[in-house]
């Protein structure tokens, strides 16, 4: 149960077709919820660097924290932190868990 | 030599050279500290021509009894390069750096806390064949955290020997240095197949990779070499770095894409996952943080707490900004009270009879060394402690804190510390901006650095507002003018150097945005020995590259205020000197000499070239309210901005012991009449004066810096050039504008 979910999303995301659940991307994440990363809108040095990072479709990223004001954000994946700004993070759509805490912010 | 050698760089037969082993890793990986336990002593910084980022080398001993160059090429997360220090370590592993063969080996370092992400830029090394070693670091934590890694399983899946580090101090290499040996006498491993089994990867990239190949003798799978030079294209790479000539260009001619980097991302996480399958076990659940990603996570909820963590970070650098003052200043008093004894026995060895050689040692080379050393201070204190807040890793969470406001006004998260730092000093401050990896906004903050109200102005405020504004009353009856001046100077500097930064980058060194990403790496104790050799690394590479630039433009100065000398003044004097003698009763013998010293050193400055040169200029600074007295005091400041209140002193008469709290000098500032009898310092002149030693370039050591860190007489003299245009104007408008005003 706990992984035929990320399955389920991954394959929803690798095959573009789940439109609704990838309304929201990586900045409209709140802090502590959990989701499914899809294939970045935009491809350019700073796409290129997060996607060697490890924010390559399909995988898992729950969002640590904002910084003060709001940006950057935190987010943890494979293990590791990594910080990037909300501009680049609304580049990465994501796929809500469903157990995770979806419900509008 | 036989005709049979592959190429040029390879002159002598590899055997009979010394082998070259090149450390790579990602940022974070202990790849520095591994280096350092390695090459011992032998260790020192790399110096190539044209490359401004340092990397270091030393020597290690093999199990055959050869010694093997060891070179620790610049962090990096990936081969696809994006900074400045990303294209060096780029280069180090194709065998591209001035100065250095292709690697006999190339040994990963990654940090197997972070196996996954360390082990992408393991494939991007296998793709291209090149011979590798992996060394595991960090694995006291693995074990700390309860965990086993089965280096065997790894090491068969990857295709290349993997050694784990489990202790990095001497002794604790043995396993790692065999490895080195043996993998040095074996054979290249074959290019993992990864690229040729990718359907989605047309012919075109095989045949791009072809000509890239030749265009710099890559000797990698074209496959490799052509998925390199397209996630390059994608990743807009030529914009933000210097490549080679032809191959800048073919990447720049190839189509972009939307998906290529995306997909072979994904393709490569996919190989490290199959590589690290079953390779680690853990206790616990898997996805639950381990001990120490919880201890740094409780940290961190204090560090970077929305309230909290904003108060820590003007601590902490509070603290750095203190220090500079506080450590360093004892320290720097210290070392001008040396010179100045040296000064005195120097001048003591020296026969009475040749006092131009003496002036030459005592005010020209010892005072020129003095100028050079009084720098180690700051720059010894400003680098140990960035070394404790980088390596514990909460430079890091500066930067996560910090680049909201930086990002607002334009300039690189990592600007942030020499821009603080310049407040103190603009030579180590411009040192520091060395960890901002792209080239352009490095070189803004170099330009703009020297802007920033360094404590050498505090002397040229100090007597200004002492003997101008002293006297004004209070506005409101309870705030004192000069206070209200003092401040204005730091908040204008401040905002001079955002206004040109962004100026600067929107048209001399156009780029793009800084881009921020950033790891959090886990916190760290950082370790002493580390620490002391980074910060000895700094202070020599200011000492030899910087200290010679100054120590000649020292003498140089000296030069311009000591000739010409006019024989008939100097007989005149010595007969003045003579007749005082023989006139004075002894006890007041020592007040008139040094009299007459003044006089002496007064008419000789204005005999001098600087002298003249002050004359000549007063026509030019007229409108700014200067006359030739302060012109002469902005020649001679060139030497430090503090110079301008001494040279005041001798152009007044009155010796050369004066500063901002001489009471004489005050007095003789506000005495002093032009020839219509007007009062030469007045608010508005002294504002006008003020401006200008917060815009212009008066600091020759900054330039030597400037020089040191951009590795040409390019930069520094731009920006002489746009700091005294800059500091004219801004003094010509103050003053004219005041003078419209009715002010002054």
């Amino acid at each position: 149960m706990a992984l035929a979910e990320p399955v389920r999303l991954v394959g929803a995301v690798m095959r573009d077709e789940s439109a609704p659940a990838l309304h929201r991307c990586l900045d409209s994440l709140a802090p502590g919820e959990r989701a499914v990363l899809g294939r970045p809108t935009r491809i350019d040095g700073t796409v290129v660097r997060l996607l060697e990072l490890g924010l390559t479709p399909g995988a898992q990223v729950s969002l640590t924290r904002r910084a003060p004001g709001g940006d950057p954000l935190e987010v943890t994946l494979r293990g590791t932190r990594v910080c990037l700004r909300r501009a680049d993070a609304a580049a990465f759509p994501i796929a809500m868990f469903s157990g995770g805490r979806a419900d509008e912010r | 030599m036989t005709a049979a050698l592959p190429s040029a760089t390879h002159a002598a037969p590899r055997e009979a050279l010394a082998p070259v082993v090149a450390l790579v890793g990602n940022p974070n990986s202990g790849k520095t500290t591994l280096f350092n336990a390695l090459t011992g002593l032998s260790a020192r910084v790399g110096n190539y021509p044209g490359i401004t980022v340092d990397h270091r080398e030393g020597n290690f001993a093999l199990a055959d009894g050869r010694r093997a160059r060891i070179v620790d090429l610049p962090g990096t997360y990936s081969l696809v390069p994006r900074g400045e220090d990303e294209v060096v370590a780029w280069r180090g592993v194709v065998g591209l750096l001035p100065g250095m063969r292709r690697p006999d080996l190339v040994v990963a370092v990654v940090d197997a806390t972070h196996l996954e992400r360390n082990l992408f830029l393991v494939t991007q090394l296998r793709e291209l064949g090149v011979p590798l070693l992996v060394a595991l670091t960090v694995m006291d934590t693995v074990e700390a955290d309860g965990q086993r890694l089965d280096v065997a399983l790894l090491s068969s899946r990857i295709g290349v020997p993997v050694v784990p580090v489990a202790a990095v101090r001497a002794g604790g290499l043995a396993e790692l240095g065999k490895a080195i040996s043996s993998a040095l006498r074996g054979d290249a491993p074959a290019p993992s197949p990864m690229l040729e089994t990718l359907d989605w990867a047309g012919p075109e990239l095989v045949q791009q990779g072809e000509v890239v190949r030749k265009q710099i003798g890559w000797e990698a799978p074209a496959a490799a070499v052509g998925a390199w030079a397209q996630s390059m294209r994608d990743a807009n790479a030529p914009e933000r770095v210097e490549l080679p000539a032809g191959v800048a260009d073919t990447v720049a001619s190839m189509p972009a894409t939307t998906d290529f980097v995306e997909r072979l991302a994904s393709a490569r996480y996919e190989l490290v996952s199959q590589w690290v399958a079953g390779v680690v076990e853990r206790k616990g659940a898997p996805g639950e943080p381990t001990r120490s990603a919880r201890m740094t996570e409780r940290i961190d909820r204090l560090a970077l707490h929305p309230v909290a963590g904003p108060l820590l970070l003007v601590v902490v650098f509070g603290a750095l900004f203190q220090s500079m003052f506080s450590w360093a200043e004892p320290l720097m008093e210290a070392i001008e009270a040396l010179v100045g004894a040296t000064s005195s026995v120097v001048g003591g060895l020296v026969p009475e009879g040749l006092p131009l050689v003496r002036s030459l040692l005592t005010d020209g080379v010892v005072t020129g060394v003095g100028n050079v050393i009084v720098f180690v201070p700051q720059i010894a204190v400003l680098f140990f402690f960035l070394g404790i807040l980088e390596d514990s890793g909460y430079l890091a969470r500066a930067a996560f804190l910090i680049d909201r406001v930086m990002a607002r006004v334009g300039l690189h998260g990592k600007a942030f510390v020499p821009l603080l730092s310049g407040f103190a000093c603009a030579v180590p401050a411009i040192m520091a901006a060395r960890t901002i990896e792209s080239r352009k906004d490095r070189l803004v903050t170099i330009l703009v650095t020297p802007l920033v109200s360094c404590s050498a102005r505090l002397p040229v405020y100090g007597l200004m507002i002492a003997t101008v504004f002293a006297t004004r009353p209070p506005l409101f009856g309870v705030v004192h003018v000069g206070a209200v001046v003092l401040v204005g100077m730091y908040v204008f500097s401040l905002v001079a150097a955002v206004v040109v930064a962004a100026v600067l980058k929107r048209t001399v060194l156009r780029s793009p945005p800084p881009p921020f990403v950033l790891e959090l790496p886990p916190y760290r104790m950082p370790r002493p020995g580390q620490l002391v050799r980074h910060t000895a690394t700094r202070v020599r590479s200011f000492l030899v590259d910087a200290g010679t630039v100054i120590l000649a433009l020292t003498v140089l100065l000296w030069g311009v205020f000591n000739f010409p000398r006019s024989a008939e003044m100097e007989a005149r004097q010595v007969a003045e000197r003579e007749q005082v003698v023989a006139t004075t009763a002894a006890e007041q013998l020592d007040d008139a000499l040094s009299v007459l010293e003044a006089r002496v050193a007064q008419e000789r400055l204005e005999y001098s070239f600087g002298g003249r040169l002050g004359h000549a200029i007063e026509p030019v600074i007229k409108p700014l309210g200067f006359d030739w007295k302060i012109g002469v005091g902005i020649i001679a400041s060139f030497a430090a901005r503090e110079v301008l209140v001494s040279t005041l002193g001798l152009v007044y008469g009155l010796g050369d012991g004066s500063d901002e709290e001489s009471l004489s000098l005050r007095e003789a500032i506000i005495a002093d009449r032009d020839a219509s009898g007007q009062p030469v310092y007045t608010p508005l002149s002294a504002l006008s004066l003020m401006v200008f030693f917060v815009l212009a370039m008066q600091c020759m050591s900054t330039l030597a810096a400037v020089r040191r860190e951009t590795r040409s007489w390019r930069w520094p003299l731009f920006q002489f050039a746009y700091m005294t245009v800059l500091a004219y104007v801004g003094s010509l408008v103050v003053f004219q504008t005041g003078r419209l005003l009715g002010l002054g």
